[in-house]
């Protein structure tokens, strides 16, 4: 008898959930903390994961951006003002934990979005920030695919995957001399190495270059001497690795190891990383690395100063030297600022139509975004090692020193 | 109202409890904002996918910790016949679980002559060599820069379900998880199962065709996880080898059945809940230091409750203590 009185129970508790939930269903209140004097803003961030590290700094200039704005009293939004609050959940590194994020962003009426760290995690965001009818600014996903899908609700403040290798290509054509003739592509192949070796090929090949085959390797080898061995042979002016720090560091080592020496080398995000100067030593030295930003940047905001103050405004807050992935983040969340105020209001579609028209000066670069979302005139800077140092050589407007040409030695 | 007889309760008592839990689901889903349906529909792709682990490595006794194997596979043939073929996701979908269960067959027949450790690490390796071979399928797979399954416009065979339409996808996967578990665990091939865990060469020894039922329950549990990846395919629209055939998703499959109680037809349901909830609410609550909290609370869970959750009960209530320390005598930790 027991046994059924449970079942029975249990039954009508079941039926009468489903019964009294119908048509309760929907979405919570728009324009969340709008009305209480607050701006919120989600943030969905890799704080723990694989890209934790990267994570963290894109979560530092996120602060930095919410402490400067709330320093001038806050977001002006027509007539009142109101304090920018950046609510960050955690991604633990992964896709579909991002995306989900989104969502719950959304339950909450939030549908004001900073992007997650890294191309993956933004990709996956920006399929819901359009279901939603949210709006995404995109801090640091560069892979030209995000932008590819017609998507109308995401704009990235980086330069796109294809311009990381290519602006070396185009540092090289404009500035060294006696100009260089042959470029080897050498890259990792995952999709955003991929891209940026496309990207690298093309402008090498549009700007006159005899451009080899691309030689691919599997993304994290250390040993990448079967690709050295086969360009070799045809002794290329410029080799281009389209890599992360792990293979990058493996070129110039393996390099010296066989004998390849081009005129110079130049490689994507390796560089500018601190651990690329520690782990070489001298063998850094003349090695042209490309990043999104760097401390000589031209360009200043009313927020942020210029980008030698904000390194200095990173240093006292955070104790470290500022680094892009710092500044992108800051970016991100000052051009939703700007859009913000321009449009007058916190609505998801308004703010929207003010991005696609924003066209302003930052510490950062100009943020200005294509039909597709992409900051597409935004330079790359180009750093090359210079006595265990990265120093800006290109665009020439930011240079801080001259080019070392040729950048290896015999 | 009928009497119910305690044989006819412990004959369909079961069946009915798992049929209100089906409806208590598709209740829940009308109380939920689409966001939170979202995050419960991820609890039941784990239930579904610690129900399948728990076939092979809590009824049968074979850890595979290669079973992402089959959740990357399933999911591969989803979105690539989705892609190039512009299969509808209907056709897809039992394909890939038809897929997921050949392959399972084809690689079960050698691994499961390995026992204990020797199997866990086979598979383990099938399941990082099968993700570098679909990273190195470029053309057909887009390698490591992933594939995207198209989902608006002409080429969209299929419309994207949407955060309802996953939520029901998953739970009928849940449902048909929990039914074939029910379904063996009283079969006469369950307890086939159970004697090869308890004894293979005993069981070998009274007649019963130990490959042919290690191989039968490996490739149910691989066909199980594969609808599981076909549906979370199409669900993420773009996957990358690294997601698909990460360890980790083996891992909690693991840690689901063990937590919940292996070889039992709830332990995995209750392991999956518990720990998909748990891990939900602190990521939600301690942004900076979830996983160290969950990562404590596994630890404790493990170290008090060896035989997970279920069958500590139903050691208790037989011997009728529920002391945690004498449990933790019991199992001599």
């Amino acid at each position: 008898m027991k046994t059924s009185r449970i079942l029975a129970t249990a039954t009508i508790a079941a039926v009468s959930v489903a019964l009294t939930g119908c048509g309760s269903k929907g979405e919570a209140g728009g324009d969340a903390g709008a009305s209480s004097g607050t701006l919120t803003i989600g943030a969905s961030i890799s704080l723990t994961g694989k890209t934790a590290r990267e994570g963290v700094l894109t979560q530092e200039g996120y602060q930095l951006c919410q402490e400067k704005v709330n320093a001038k009293g806050g977001v002006k939004v027509g007539d009142k003002m109101l304090k920018l609050d950046i609510k960050y959940q955690d991604d633990t590194s992964k896709p579909d934990t991002a995306a989900s994020l989104v969502d719950q962003f959304n339950d909450q009426g939030i549908k004001l979005i900073l992007g997650s760290y890294g191309s993956a995690n933004t990709e996956a965001q920006a399929a819901v920030i359009e279901r939603n009818n949210q709006v995404m600014v995109d801090s640091s996903g560069a892979d030209n695919n995000i932008f590819a899908k017609g998507y109308k609700r995401t704009f990235g403040v980086l330069s796109p995957a294809t311009e990381y290798a290519a602006s070396i290509v185009k540092a090289v054509a404009e500035l060294a001399s006696p100009k260089p003739t042959s470029v080897v592509v050498l890259s990792a192949d995952d999709g955003f190495s991929k891209r940026a070796a496309d990207g690298a090929a093309k402008a090498a090949k549009d700007l006159g270059f005899t451009v080899l085959e691309t030689q691919y390797f599997p993304n994290g080898a250390t040993d990448v001497s079967a690709s050295l061995n086969k360009v070799k042979a045809s002794n290329p002016d410029v080799i281009i690795g389209s890599v992360h720090l792990a293979e990058g560091v493996a070129i110039i080592k393996q390099a010296k190891e066989l004998g390849v020496v081009p005129k110079v080398f130049g490689e994507t995000v390796a560089p500018p990383t601190p651990d690329f100067v520690t782990t070489l030593g001298k063998d850094a030295e003349g090695v042209l690395g490309s990043s999104q930003w760097t401390k000589s940047a031209a360009g200043s905001d009313d927020y942020f100063g210029t980008a030698k103050q904000y390194d200095a405004d990173i240093q006292a807050k955070f104790k470290h030297e500022a680094g892009y992935h710092n500044a992108e983040a800051s970016a991100a969340c000052l051009a939703f600022v700007l859009a913000i105020q321009k449009a007058g209001s916190t609505d998801a579609n308004k703010v929207r139509d003010a991005l696609a028209a924003l066209d302003a000066p930052s510490f950062f670069a100009q943020l200005k975004f294509d039909a597709v979302g992409m900051n597409s005139t935004k330079p790359m800077s180009v750093i090359q090692i210079q006595g265990g140092k990265q120093v800006t050589v290109w665009p020439k407007a930011s240079a801080e020193a001259a080019l070392i040409w040729p950048g290896t030695t015999k | 109202m009928a009497t119910v007889t305690p044989a006819l309760w412990r004959r369909w008592g079961p069946w009915a409890l798992g049929l209100v839990g089906a409806l208590a689901a598709l209740g829940l889903q009308t109380q939920l904002y689409t966001g939170q349906v979202r995050t419960v529909a991820t609890i039941f792709m784990f239930v579904a996918l610690a129900l399948s682990w728990n076939l092979i490595g809590g009824y049968t006794g074979y850890a595979s910790f290669g079973q992402v194997v089959f959740f990357g596979l399933g999911g591969y043939f989803a979105a690539v016949t989705m892609t190039h073929l512009h299969w509808s996701f209907w056709v897809a979908l039992p394909l890939a679980g038809l897929a997921a269960a050949a392959y399972a067959v084809v690689i079960g027949i050698p691994l499961l002559r390995l026992r204990g450790h020797y199997f866990a690490i086979a598979t383990l390796g099938v399941a990082e060599g099968t993700r570098e071979v679909v990273i190195n399928l470029d053309g057909l797979t887009g390698g490591g820069g992933g594939i995207t399954v198209p989902t608006v416009g002409a080429a969209a065979a299929t419309k994207y379900l949407g955060n309802d339409g996953f939520y029901l996808v998953y739970l009928a996967l849940a449902v048909l998880a929990l039914l074939i578990t029910g379904l063996v665990s009283r079969s006469k091939f369950g307890f086939a199962m159970r004697a090869i865990h308890q004894d293979e060469d005993a069981a070998a020894a009274v007649g019963i065709n130990t490959t042919r039922t290690k191989v039968l329950t490996f490739a149910l549990s691989g066909l199980l996880t594969g609808l599981v990846g076909a549906t979370y395919a199409f669900q993420q629209v773009t996957i990358y080898p690294e997601r698909l055939f990460d360890v980790e998703i083996t891992v909690l499959m693991v840690v689901m059945v063990v937590i919940g109680g292996s070889g039992t037809v709830l332990g995995p349901i209750i392991g999956a809940v518990a720990l998909q909830f748990l891990s939900e609410w602190l990521r939600q609550n301690y942004t900076t230091v979830h996983t160290l909290l969950l990562g404590i609370i596994i630890i404790i869970a493990v170290i008090l409750l060896p035989q997970g959750l279920v069958n500590y009960l139903r050691e208790a209530r037989r011997n009728g203590d529920y002391s945690l320390l004498a449990n933790v005598r019991r199992y001599r930790l």
